[in-house]
């Protein structure tokens, strides 16, 4: 009996690592998530002091443009209206209002990158027509911050000998100059204006892009500051700017702070064309902070796109061939087995007391919903008034089922009153608890209830942390992302688990707990009363 | 794991190998009911003629709760009880009449419709564990012998003996306390006292897996104290493996001041405490006997294969090391 269990068990794990293996080495499929390579998410923060009653904050928007696709924008404007507008080539999002002294305005949105096209520069491209220097007088102006017509801008183009008959060459000449020799700094050190960059020979990543946009309009090379950030593993983002050249029908990108000419360093994502600031604020001081994260959940896009372009066998037979809502279930139910096999190892190998079976587990996957904390604080709350309410149902002397439904009722009442608390206070999250497994929290309440009368308060103490210590161990399991990708791609582990379950049933040996019930029979023997 | 090759040595049997290699093995499902519900098990009794508390009535449903009264009519004392609950759950002792009402054990006097409110708490399925409906059962209160008098406070001790394959391995005598609420519930704090099977007398006794001498309310001593009609209560155990087909079961027997032993209730899935109460492991009695054909032996001859596996020479096919019991 017990060697072919074994056998059995045997085969179920062979197979398992067999399958993975062939999917891992000849399918190609990975084992843990990958960083997907061009899918970024971006969370731009604007925090408000106010100074006034009414605020208007202004601040720019990422668009669209050949590098770059924006996706699945998020606004949380704290309660102002919001509203998005054109503004030259830019987009605005503004939000009028009366905020709260320290409220924050939060913009959330994806972002997918395209490669940047590595065409070369053409050697000679000739000099300013009069069609093209009215069609872009905007992007040849000189302004307060980037004065073209300035003295210190002329002597430069002499000194460098800059011929305007020759843009391309022009261009490769002052984008030399800006990243040999114009130093570097932080941009703090004084003015950031075109004129003083240039005068000073240093400046910041503003200053420097101002100065070349100074410097390639008055040789009659339309150009423009771009602001943006570079889309970094750090997280933290910071605002760099860098130049846009129109020559030859397109703009080309150049970095004053150095890298090729045509071709930026690193990818970037573009927040706005211009030098202004990234935000305005009316009757509040607005700060601003932009992070980023690269995406990983794509890998299930992406393998959901290589499953449905194959005709290989194992690849049909993927989750991945599901539709989305599917497989986001299925996400969540392959990983229930995983959270049996924690309670039967707790159970059966430890010997720890639980309500019910399979009771911690659901309220796991209920943690994992609501967030550990919030649903332990929810899941106390909710157990301690519910018990409290049984204690006064008890002298009433109900009939079982009348007294579950009430009970049932009342847990129901109690999350809804809750959950109306919470969100008075602010805690959104909280709201998201609708899937509370109400059932299990009636019975459990029902059997904390009857614990305590028949079997004492600290029985029903042990019953209670050793529900909670199965419920948290299978929390930590079930919310572990690796482990949710690794079953999802790979659900033939599962055959390991039944393995484990089989052998696992067959186990005769000791609980933990008979260490300490039966220590008599271990130690010096029956310890004497007293 | 050291601890682990010391429970094993002594032979302590542990939950799991319980299940597995006991109950899974020797205790078909299907006879399950035969125990779980006691009227079933009362009847089953009469048939094979094991005593057990007589059978006032039965109140089947809702409907029947008009007719309590004629149950009643006549029995100055009586117990009410589920017939399938467990743990000794939902038990009302009814100790005696004044006038119009019932005085429970504790001496709080209920009315009739109190005692049918809690009837038909019962047949709701208050006390079955399984929540379904269930039937009460009404029947003799115990009178508790002379003997115990001086060793248990509330109620009726009771006697549970560990019986595998038909022969008796393990018994003990659970003895109500005042921390028990004078309930035979071990782990509300009834002291177990363990019985040599071969000679019926108490040899250890623990309370809350401690060692005590001396019953901690009266102060008798409980150990050495030498149970009567021990030969009647070991026929009547080994009898109920006989009767249920259940290979390994816990019989509980308690001991009536006029009638004797009766059968009180048997149970499928028997608690391991025992083996502390005796301060003895089951597991290598159990080993020895699961070589032997029991089948063929009559109750006499198990009831004697019981006594010689207690016995210092047992002659077991490999030697249990047995463990002295340490006092102290």
């Amino acid at each position: 009996m017990t060697p072919r269990l074994f056998a059995v068990a045997g085969a179920l794990v062979l197979s398992a690592v067999g399958l993975i293996l062939y999917k891992v080495l000849a399918l190609g499929y990975e084992p843990w998530p990958q960083p997907a390579p061009d899918r970024w998410s971006v969370q731009i923060e604007i925090p408000l002091k106010l100074h006034a009653d009414e605020s208007e904050i202004a601040f720019f928007l990422p668009a669209d443009g050949p590098t770059q696709r924006i996706y699945d924008e998020r606004v949380d404007a704290a309660g102002m209206s919001f509203f998005i507008r054109p503004r030259g080539p830019n987009r605005i999002g503004m939000a009028l209002g009366r905020p709260e002294d320290g409220d924050r305005l939060t913009y959330q949105f994806s972002v997918r990158t395209r490669p940047q096209p590595v065409d070369p520069l053409p050697e000679v491209i000739p000099a300013i027509s009069e069609d093209e220097r009215k069609h872009f007088s905007d992007l040849l102006a000189s302004t307060p911050t980037i004065q073209s017509e300035s003295e210190v801008v002329a002597a430069l183009l002499e000194e460098l000998a800059v011929d305007p008959s020759n843009r391309a060459a022009a261009l490769r000449q002052i984008h030399e100059f800006l990243v040999k020799d114009v130093e570097t700094t932080d941009g703090r050190e004084g003015p950031q204006d075109a004129a003083s960059v240039l005068r000073a020979e240093r400046g910041g990543s503003l200053g420097k892009a101002r100065a070349a946009v100074a410097l390639l309009r008055a040789v009659g090379i339309p150009a423009r500051v771009v602001a943006g950030v570079r889309l970094v593993d750090s997280g933290r983002g910071e605002l760099v700017h860098w130049v846009e050249a129109r020559l030859d029908g397109r703009f080309w990108p150049l970095d004053p702070l150095g890298g090729a000419l045509g071709f930026l360093a690193e990818e970037r994502l573009q927040l706005h064309v211009g030098d202004g600031p990234a935000v305005e604020a009316r009757g509040a001081e607005a700060g601003y902070r932009i992070s980023m994260l690269r995406e990983r959940e794509t890998q299930y896009q992406i393998y959901r796109r290589r499953v449905s372009n194959s005709d290989r066998l194992l690849d049909k037979l993927s989750l991945y061939s599901l539709p989305v809502q599917a497989q986001l279930v299925y996400r969540l139910l392959l990983l229930v087995p995983l959270g049996a096999l924690v309670v039967a190892i707790f159970r059966n190998l430890i010997g720890v007391p639980t309500f019910g079976t399979f009771g911690p587990i659901l309220l796991a996957l209920a943690l994992r919903e609501t967030g550990i904390l919030w649903g332990l604080l929810l899941l106390g709350v909710v157990v301690v008034f519910g018990w409290l309410g049984r204690q006064i149902l008890d002298r009433a002397r109900l009939l079982m089922v009348p007294r579950l439904s009430f009970l049932l009722t009342l847990v129901i009442l109690i999350i809804a009153g809750v959950m109306v608390v919470a969100e008075n206070l602010g805690l959104h999250r909280a709201v998201t608890t609708a899937a509370f497994p109400i059932v299990i929290l009636t019975m459990t309440i029902e059997r904390l209830a009857i614990a305590m009368q028949e079997e004492g308060p600290e029985n029903t103490a042990k019953l209670v942390l050793g529900t909670l210590l199965v419920a948290i161990t299978g929390y930590w399991v079930i919310a572990n992302d690796q482990l949710q990708h690794f079953v999802f791609t790979f659900p033939e582990v599962h055959l390991v688990t039944l393995a484990l379950l089989l052998v696992l049933g067959r186990y005769t040996g000791y609980r933990l707990s008979e260490w300490a019930r039966f220590r008599a029979f271990h130690r010096d023997g029956l310890q004497r009363a007293g | 794991m050291r601890w682990n090759r010391a429970l094993r040595e002594a032979g302590v049997l542990g939950i799991n190998a319980r299940n597995a290699r006991f109950i899974a093995r020797y205790n078909p499902r299907r006879l399950f009911p035969l125990v779980d519900d006691k009227l079933r098990c009362k009847e089953l009794c009469r048939e094979h003629g094991i005593p057990t508390p007589e059978l006032y009535g039965v109140v089947e449903a809702h409907g029947d709760l008009r007719r309590l009264g004629d149950f009643l009519a006549g029995h100055e004392e009586f117990v009410i009880k589920p017939a399938r609950g467990a743990m000794g759950n939902g038990v009302l002792v009814i100790a005696g009449r004044e006038g119009e009402f019932y005085r429970k054990a504790s001496g709080v006097l209920l009315d009739e419709r109190a005692v049918r409110h809690y009837v038909s708490g019962i047949l709701s399925g208050l006390y079955s564990l399984s929540g379904t409906a269930d039937r009460a059962m009404i029947e003799y209160r115990i009178k508790r012998h002379p003997l115990f008098e001086p060793i248990s406070v509330g109620g009726v001790p009771d006697l549970r003996v560990i019986v595998f394959k038909g022969v008796p391995v393990l018994a003990m005598v659970r003895l109500p306390t005042r921390k028990s609420d004078g309930r035979a519930n071990l782990h509300q704090g009834a002291i177990a006292a363990g019985i040599d099977i071969a000679t019926g007398t108490t040899t250890h006794a623990v309370q809350s897996s401690r060692l005590v001498e001396d019953h901690p309310d009266t102060g008798a001593r409980v150990i050495g104290i030498r149970i009567p009609h021990w030969e009647e209560i070991l026929r009547i155990a080994a009898l109920t493996h006989d009767m249920t087909g259940l290979g390994y079961i816990g019989v509980d027997v308690v001991l009536d001041a006029e009638l004797g032993p009766m059968l009180l209730e048997a149970n499928a899935r028997p608690g391991l405490a025992i083996q502390i109460a005796n301060f003895q492991g089951l597991l290598h009695p159990l080993e020895q006997i699961e070589r032997v054909d029991t089948r063929r032996l009559s109750v006499e001859e198990r009831i004697e294969l019981a006594r010689r596996l207690r016995s210092p020479a047992p002659a077991p096919v490999e030697p249990a090391p047995a463990r002295e019991a340490v006092t102290g």
